[in-house]
């Protein structure tokens, strides 16, 4: 099992750097002096490319950051309840935030 | 030799590494390269976690409400520093976490080699710093 969560943060880190990067290069620059705008979001998200590639992100993102979050926490050496519990609330936090991001990128109107 | 000598002392493939100046603290790239990874990770997790909520909820809120929220944000000085920021964490995060997926696939595994990916990974990440940030306040 911990090998295999380590496996996944590797594979999550590869597909992040090109994930994100097209993010960055889209979202951040893909749009006027005026700013990012609603209609930008909904040219953007009509495609299918681009819900896959946000809700991949949203999911390697997430897995990767809650990892990382229980990575800092072992070397501290925590007892095992310690850890139990820290892995179940980031476990839980991480799965409601890519239900927030869920839920908004397939329902916003 | 007590514990306090042995650290003192570090013996690697028959040379004798001295740790009692501070300029070796500083030359200990590996370490300092380590701390940025940690430091720029929880830096980027924490913006996860307000990106996810502000965006997601900005979007659910409608067309009027999302303009209204992303124009006071994007149109404030501030939000230009911070994004300035936030690029530089990732841009470190991401290629630093290159390297070691690098390392962890058996390239470059040698001290000197990683020493030389490490600032090659740097030069390659203030360029596209650099870049990120004219297009940000140009």
């Amino acid at each position: 099992m911990n090998a295999w969560a380590w496996l996944i943060q590797r594979v999550t880190a590869v597909i992040l750097l090109g994930a994100l990067g097209l993010h960055i290069v889209f979202l951040h620059y893909g749009h006027g002096h005026g700013g990012l705008r609603f209609d930008d979001i909904m040219i953007r998200l009509s495609s299918p490319v681009f819900i896959i590639l946000d809700l991949l992100l949203l999911v390697c993102g997430l897995y990767h950051v809650t990892y990382g979050l229980y990575s800092i926490f072992l070397d501290f050496g925590p007892d095992v309840r310690s850890r139990v519990v820290v892995l179940a609330s980031l476990v839980c936090v991480g799965l409601g935030l890519m239900g927030i991001g869920f839920f908004s990128l397939l329902f916003f109107k | 030799m007590d514990a306090g000598e042995m650290m003192k002392t570090i013996r690697y493939k028959g040379v004798t590494h001295g740790w009692s100046s501070k300029s070796q603290v500083w030359a200990a790239v590996g370490m300092w390269a380590w701390l940025g990874h940690r430091l720029s990770g929880l830096g980027l997790g924490f913006y996860i976690f307000l990106h996810t909520i502000l965006m997601g909820s900005a979007l659910l809120a409608g067309e009027q409400a999302f303009n209204a929220r992303l124009g006071l944000l994007m149109g404030s000085p501030i939000f230009k520093v911070l994004d300035a920021m936030l690029l530089s964490a990732v841009y470190y995060h991401g290629l630093n976490g290159l390297r070691v997926v690098l390392f962890d696939l058996g390239i470059g595994v040698a001290q000197r080699s990683q020493k030389v990916l490490f600032w090659a990974f740097m030069a390659v990440a203030a360029i596209l710093w650099i870049w990120s940030v004219c297009l940000t306040f140009v």
